[in-house]
Order: C-alpha cells, then structure tokens, then sequence
C-alpha cells in the first residue's frame, strides 16, 4: 500500500472540464491555478494541432498527437515551490440520453507536475444506458506524479471500456484506483510503458460485484529500464453470476537490474455460478529483479468472525468489517473516506441477504 | 446464572467435552484450572456458542434459557463476555472505531475515562485493533471492552499469563471493582497460575481433565494444586473410584 500524503478533499486548485453527451463542452481553471500552472489546451481542430506540435516541441510526443483527440491537455507547473502539491483534474460527463461516448484524450505532465484525475457520471435521466469509450493516454514527464481514480457511483447503468496508456520518464509516478461496485460490463486495457529508469507504477484494483456484472482487466507493463518498480494489487469479492478476468503481463527486458515486479490477485468467490479467470504472467529476461505473483482464492477468517461476533456485532457486519480491514491493505480509509462509505454499502448490499458459500 | 449439564461437545468429529457439569450462581467467583489441552479455552468457546464447536448431548443455560444453538452475537447480547487467551489483531480498523461498533452509544469522553483507568495511552485509540500491541496491552483492551460492554458474565481465559505483576494487580483491582458495582455479575477465571488467589478469592475452584471436571472445592484446592500438582489428584480420584 501507498500512503499518499494528501486527502483528495483538501485539493483545492482544479480543472474542471465537461462533456455533455460525449462532446466536449467547458474547462474551468481555477484561478490561482493560472498563475502558478501553464495549461494549454486543444480541442479536435486539425489547423491548432500543427501548432500544438510547435508548442509542446518534444520529438517524443509528435508521433502521439493526431486529429483524433477530442482534447489534448498540458499542464506545467511554472513554480518550483509547488512541487509535491496535487491539483485536481475533474473530468465530468453528463448525459442526457443513451450513447456511446467515445472520448479520446492526451495528457502532458511537463516536470514536476503532481495530478489528481477523477471521474464523475451523471445521467440526467433515468432508463438510459451509457457505454464509455475511452482512449486515454498520460504522457508523463521527468518527476511528475499522476493518482487517477476511477470509480463510478451508485450506478448499474454505465458500461466502460477503457483504453489507457501511459508513457512515464525518468522518477515518475503512476497510481491507478480502479473501484469497480456497480458498473455493469467494465472493459480495462492498461498498458504501461517505461521510458526510461526509476519509473513507478501502482494498480490498485477492487472489484465487488454481484449479479451478472463482469469485469475484464488486461494490463501490460513494457519495462526496458532499470531501477523500476511495478506493482499490482487485485482484490476481487464476487457474488451471484459476476464474472471477471485478470490478466497482467510483465515484460522485463535483458540487461536491466534492480527492478522490482510484484503482482497479488485476492479473490473471495461468495456464489458457486461465480466465474474468474485469473493470470498472472511475467515475462523476464533478467536476473537481477525482485519479483514475484500470486493468486489466492481468498478465506474469510472465522476466528475474527467469531471474535467480532462474540462482541455482540452482528453476522453480517462482522464479515463487512472482515472486508473493509483486507481492502484496507489497497486503500487507506484517510484518503478514500466518501470511497469507504460506498463500498460499505455494496458489501452490505452483497453480504445482507444469504449465507456464505466460502 | 449459568448451568452446564451432562455437556458433550466434540469438534471435527473429535469428542473434547465429556459429560461436563457446572453451576455458577448470582455473582460467585469460579476458578476452573486444569492441564494443558484439557479443554478449558474449548469450554469458554462452546459457552460462547463459537461455531464447528458441535453439542452433542447437554445444556447450557444461562438466565434460565437454553442457549446451546444462539449465535455469538446473540449470546454477547445476552451478557456473556469472553476475555480471549489470543485476541486477534484487525488491520485498517482502528480501536475507536471498533469500540463504535460495538456500542454506537461509546462517545470519546467515556471511552478517554475507561483509558485511564486501565493506563492505556489515548493515542492508542486511534491505533489498528492490537495491530503490534504487546501481549499485555492486548490483555488490558480485552478488559477495556469489558467495561464498555457490562456483561453479566464474564470468562476470563488466561488473562493473567505473560503480564508483569503490576498490570495483574490493576487489572484485578478493576475487575473487583466492577464486581462490586454489579454484584450479580458472576465471573469464571481460567488459569494456570496459583497465586491467583492473592489477587481475587474464589467461590469455588474446579480442575477439569480430558474434557469433564473431576475435581471441585473451595479455595483450598487451589493449594493442593500447588503442592502435588494436578496429576497426584488426578490418580487419587481414580483410585478413590
Ligand atoms: N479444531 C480442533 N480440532 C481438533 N482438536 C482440537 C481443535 N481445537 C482444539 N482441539 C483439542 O482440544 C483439546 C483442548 O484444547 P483447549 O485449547 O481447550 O485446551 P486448554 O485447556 O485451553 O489448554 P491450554 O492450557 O494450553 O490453553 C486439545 O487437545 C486440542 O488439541
Ligand atoms: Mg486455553
């Protein structure tokens, strides 16, 4: 687990951007944030991207941007004394009707620039049903740090299929919440890509579903560099007929040294029509790596069961607390606190109604 | 309060409890002392319903009502509290929190008072549950959530092993205390330590062997235990048999 240093309700500098159904509609910059922060950004016209191409001037980059962006961001944080503080991105889609949102996006962090991106989804009516269609690509330059969360409220409605990429250079961070509760079909194709030495990646994924929800997570981590350090925590708790897939490849190039690659997949199987397929693969060519991966079909602890019982809370409570205190080990309750509120209810929702399977 | 009668109960098909008899009235002190493996902790786990712990023939009856099927949170609701020889540790809850679930009455000011009482550190509260505690502070929040529960029957299963004499003293002075402002309680103290009795002084002293009591006395036994240890009195009843 990462202790990240920052509550996300204490950010205070943000970019708000809105899209209304599937179009890019507004950005807000936060004032003071003007100041301190160069934003640039370009929207879907073919003329603005030569000049973009200009601007951003990195051979790197050129080959990435094309007219198919719906927005491209750069963030540069201009003053040195900011360093280490996280503004907020907000990236809000509202909709209106039933649709596919396709919505592709390049993000610049020049130096030393610290993000915060969070997703929200709003439906403005009922009895319509989304699928987001994400592209998504995080270019991520010398010291910058990117948490995302990706967590999507209370709602069956919205099927995602995600397309991230992520290019990191040298000391950069890279953090990835993926809190899947409620959504209905949920696609994640992640593919992470080392440019360079001392790169960090952390995929913290909790999936909790129920009924036919399905869940499919593909990862790739290209890692051609030393010094790297690549982890991944899956926590999976299913019930009824929610079916998921995990897979996540590591590749290791020859001729690298002291990396460090990890991957832990825990799952907790409620229902006997639960199905998951669940594989872990690194692929390496060196020998100096610290590296390991494990599957575990998970067990709920009777004893602590019996404990907490014993201290008169209730069944199905006990087994809640028995949850949250494994969650806890991906994400820390300080940080996530409205998270913890939500996921509590699903497992509430999940662990009410019947008896265990486990 | 508490009857036991003809108890048999076995775990994984294996028989631990064997014809087990024991009463203990309105607010009496019973010392149950026994060897190794004899099945005390077993005892304490079947009275709190625990489950896989299977009743085969017997009753238990606490307050008159049988309770030999009553899941653990309903037995706790009705009084039981058991002061457990390995209390677990609980990451990413802290111990405030944990008091919260227990009681959702528990405000800070009350729980900060018990603290003190017990020299727990305050900070302490806002630690995971027992997460790297050492084994005697483990020993004092078993008692702390003691006194935020009130029970009317308490079991306490070693809960003076691996703590310093001053920690064993404390303790005891609050447990005799809390006897005091609630005088039916009743209380069953499991231990291997004979000079238990300086600190409390029993009602009745059993020693259990294989799975039934096979001795009972006043506090006397506690010294016969002493000096001849448990398996000359073991012999001997057999020999009286
Ligand atoms: N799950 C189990 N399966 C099989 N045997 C068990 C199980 N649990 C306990 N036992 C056995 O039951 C017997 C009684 O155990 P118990 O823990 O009650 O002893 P105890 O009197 O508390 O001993 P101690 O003084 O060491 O704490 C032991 O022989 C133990 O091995
Ligand atoms: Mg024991």
């Amino acid at each position: 687990m990462i202790n990240n240093k920052f509550i996300i309700n204490n950010l205070k500098y943000y970019i708000n951007i809105l899209f209304f159904n599937g179009l890019f509609l507004k950005i807000k910059i936060h004032k003071k944030l003007k100041k301190f922060y160069n934003i640039k950004y370009y929207l879907k016209k073919k003329k603005k991207i030569k000049n973009i191409k200009k601007k951003i001037n990195s051979k790197a980059l050129s080959p990435f941007i094309s007219n198919l962006y719906t927005l491209i961001l750069y963030i540069k944080n201009k003053n040195i004394y900011l360093y280490n503080k996280y503004i907020k991105l907000n990236l809000n889609f509202i909709n209106s009707f039933s649709l596919i949102n396709n919505i592709n996006i390049l993000l610049i962090l020049d130096n030393r620039t610290f993000l915060f991106i969070k997703e929200t989804f709003k439906n403005i009516k009922s009895n319509i049903y989304i699928i987001n269609n994400f592209f998504f690509k995080i270019y991520l330059k010398k010291k910058s740090n990117v948490i995302y969360l990706k967590y999507k409220k209370n709602n069956f409605s919205i099927s995602t299929i995600n397309n991230i990429i992520i290019y990191q250079k040298k000391f950069t961070k890279f953090i990835l919440y993926d809190i899947n509760l409620y959504e209905k079909f949920n696609y994640n194709n992640i593919i992470i890509n080392n440019l360079s030495n001392y790169c960090l990646s952390r995929i913290n994924s909790i999936i909790i579903s129920s009924n036919t929800q399905t869940t499919n997570f593909y990862l790739l981590i290209n890692n051609n560099y030393s010094y790297c350090n690549n982890k991944q925590y899956y926590i999976g708790i299913y019930d009824d007929s929610s079916k998921s897939i995990l897979k996540g490849l590591i590749n290791v190039k020859k001729n690298t040294k002291n990396n460090i690659s990890y991957q832990n997949y825990k799952n907790f199987i409620l229902s006997n029509k639960v199905y998951i397929n669940l594989k872990p693969y690194l692929n390496i060519y060196t020998n100096n790596i610290k590296c390991s991966h494990g599957v575990n079909i998970g067990k709920i602890n009777k004893f602590f069961i019996y404990y907490l019982q014993s201290r008169g809370i209730k069944l199905y409570k006990a087994k809640i607390l028995f949850f949250l205190s494994i969650l806890y080990k991906i994400i820390n309750i300080k940080t996530f606190k409205c998270l913890f509120k939500d996921i509590k209810n699903k497992l509430k929702l999940i662990l009410n109604k019947k008896k265990f399977y486990v | 309060m508490l009857k036991i009668k003809n108890l048999y109960s076995s775990i994984n098909n294996t028989l631990i409890i064997k014809n087990l008899n024991l009463k203990i009235n309105n607010g009496e002190i019973h010392i149950l002392m026994g060897p190794n493996g004899s099945g005390k902790s077993t005892l304490s786990y079947i009275i709190t319903g625990k489950p896989k712990y299977k009743i085969n023939k017997g009753k238990i009856i606490f307050c008159k009502k049988i309770i030999n099927t009553l899941s653990p949170d309903k037995i706790s609701k009705l009084g039981i509290f058991l002061s457990f020889q390995n209390p677990i540790e609980i990451d990413g809850i802290t111990m405030f929190n944990f008091f919260k679930n227990i009681k959702k009455k528990n405000n800070l000011k009350k729980i900060y008072k018990l603290c003190k009482i017990l020299n727990i550190d305050k900070k302490d509260l806002y630690r995971f549950f027992n997460l790297g505690f050492s084994g005697g502070e483990k020993k004092k929040n078993e008692i702390l959530q003691m006194l935020i529960l009130k029970p009317k029957f308490i079991i306490l299963d070693e809960i003076d092993s691996g703590l310093d004499i001053d920690t064993i003293k404390l303790l005891f002075k609050i447990i005799k205390h809390y006897l005091k402002n609630n005088p039916k309680c009743s209380l069953l103290i499991i231990t291997h330590n004979t000079n238990i009795i300086k600190y409390i002084i029993p009602n009745r002293v059993h020693i259990i062997y294989n799975g039934s009591i096979i001795l009972s006395g006043n506090s006397e036994l506690i010294y016969r235990i002493e000096k001849n240890g448990y398996y000359s009195l073991i012999k001997k009843k057999h020999n009286d048999k």
